[in-house]
């Protein structure tokens, strides 16, 4: 719980701030949906999360581009298989790259770019997102972490304006340090909206 | 003279590869995945630039949906196309639910005992039964999201209080560290890091210090991984780095835990765990609940 629940939810979520930065009409759109859906009585709440698709698909759409583990957790096969109609001895390490899988242009349109339009009514189709891994050893903790993605970033967003620091968008290289994180730590400006300032006090 | 010794030889050498290609074996010729060149002993080790993901991309779009490469004497597959992962995390699953023995499972990870280390089999088993009903399940999820809800209005109004006067810079990596190791430490032991005891924030650094040695240590980042031989000689330390760490680790899990032997009210993962031991005791040992609070998957 500790090591997999901890850098890979908070780079996640630094990921998705980022995104959101380089593209204030998300943002906008998705505080739109908050204050509609919720309003200004109350901040964003787990039980709240099934009226808010947009900031759902917000989550999805970061996650597609920015799988932290990008390889998935390593397998290995107990015995011989065949695999795409090749063998495969027994003891062999499977790396499934989901990060290739989630910009492959056949099967994503305009993948690199951050569209969460893109979730919209979307099917979960097999095989094509799986920032949690796939089959039984996927991630037990998905259900956790997507509660948690969308109530700190629907809190942030409900309640707070925010902006690139100068101006300047995020650089979005990314780098391996075990997890796929950004090169430095980002920073951004930020401002309490007037009308959630009762609200947080 | 020398030329009868030319052909005879030459002779020998046909006879040889005939009996090599044409008699059956016994065994077929494996039919592996397409492969880039690789070098002797290392295999494809070369290759692998970081980024990984980005350069094992680059290898699939050159050499297809599935790719067979060699780290040093462990044999690997590379997929990239959905329908090979759907037939390897659906036919083939059970085949593929082992995990690769790296030195780090076993010195880290309570010698393999972890959910996240452990091959297939029935303990595994238990151990995601374990998670799916005591710690993710809905029901658990609920009872514990108020913890998420105050945690994340801490961290707004930390935010608020810099931010009443206008826009404030803040360092988003740094705040949400902070925010997932609160919620998931109040879930699992029920404590709060932060605040004015200066004990508990000795401890927290601490603990934050030793989480970020393990992932440093974690992943394939060890030589006696790929060539196996190696295992026996701790050629480099990293054997001794990781037992002095998993310790140092186990002294700080066994302590959240005794702490809950003196306080058994809270509502924590750490509880969850205790009334599974109160009840089966030679199953749920201290390392696997240690393990569990640990790591998952």
């Amino acid at each position: 719980m500790l090591l997999a629940g901890t850098r890979t939810l908070s780079t996640s979520l630094e990921w998705a701030v980022c995104n959101l930065l380089n593209h204030p009409d998300v943002e906008r759109k998705a505080r739109e949906e908050l204050d509609t859906q919720i309003g200004q009585d109350h901040t964003v709440d787990e039980a709240d999360i099934s009226k808010l698709p947009y900031l759902q698909s917000v989550i999805l759409e970061s996650l597609r581009l920015h799988p932290v583990v990008p390889l998935l957790a390593p397998h290995m096969s107990s015995a011989d298989c065949t695999i795409g109609g090749y063998d495969v001895p027994a003891g062999t390490i499977l790396f499934a790259n989901a990060w290739g899988i989630h910009r492959d242009p056949t099967l994503w349109n305009d993948p690199t770019s951050f569209k969460p339009e893109r979730f919209e009514n979307w099917k979960s189709e097999a095989y094509t997102h799986m920032p949690f891994g796939m089959g039984r050893r996927a991630c037990p903790g998905e259900g956790l972490a997507q509660r948690i993605m969308a109530i700190t970033l629907g809190s942030l967003i409900q309640c707070f304006e925010w902006e690139k620091v100068d101006g300047k968008d995020i650089d979005m290289t990314d780098k391996m340090h075990t997890l796929m994180c950004r090169v430095e730590p980002a920073e951004a400006m930020c401002r309490v909206r007037p009308d959630m300032v009762d609200l947080l006090s | 003279m020398p030329n009868t010794h030319l052909y005879s030889l030459f002779g020998f050498f046909l006879l040889v590869l005939a009996v090599k290609f044409l008699l059956p074996t016994g065994k077929k010729r494996k039919n592996l995945p397409p492969s880039p060149p690789a070098i002797p002993i290392i295999g494809h080790l070369h290759l692998l630039k970081q980024p990984i993901h980005r350069t094992l991309e680059n290898l699939s779009r050159k050499y297809g949906p599935i790719v067979f490469l060699r780290f040093g004497s462990r044999s690997v597959i590379l997929v990239s196309s959905p329908s090979l992962a759907e037939e390897c995390f659906t036919k083939n699953d059970i085949n593929f639910a082992n995990r690769p023995p790296f030195l780090n499972g076993k010195h880290l990870h309570y010698n393999f005992t972890t959910v996240a280390s452990a091959n297939y089999g029935d303990h595994w088993r238990n151990l995601r039964r374990i998670c799916a009903i005591e710690i993710f399940s809905s029901s658990r999820l609920n009872s514990s999201s108020g913890i998420r809800r105050d945690e994340i209005k801490h961290l707004a109004r930390r935010l608020q209080q810099v931010s009443n006067t206008g826009f404030a810079k803040v360092d988003l990596r740094s705040m949400f560290t902070d925010l997932t190791f609160n919620i998931v430490m109040r879930m699992i032991a029920g404590k709060r890091y932060y605040g004015e005891d200066v004990n508990l924030i000795e401890e927290a650094k601490k603990f934050k210090e030793t989480m970020q040695e393990y992932a440093d240590l974690g992943g394939l980042t060890n030589l006696a991984d790929v060539f196996p031989i190696f295992q026996s000689v701790d050629y480099n330390g990293f054997v001794k780095k990781c037992v002095g760490l998993s310790k140092r680790m186990d002294l700080i899990l066994q302590g959240l835990v005794d702490e809950h032997r003196r306080d058994r009210d809270r509502n924590t993962m750490i509880n969850h765990l205790l009334t599974l031991q109160d009840s089966q005791p030679e199953y749920y040992t201290e390392d696997i609940i240690k393990g569990l609070i640990l790591v998952i998957d």
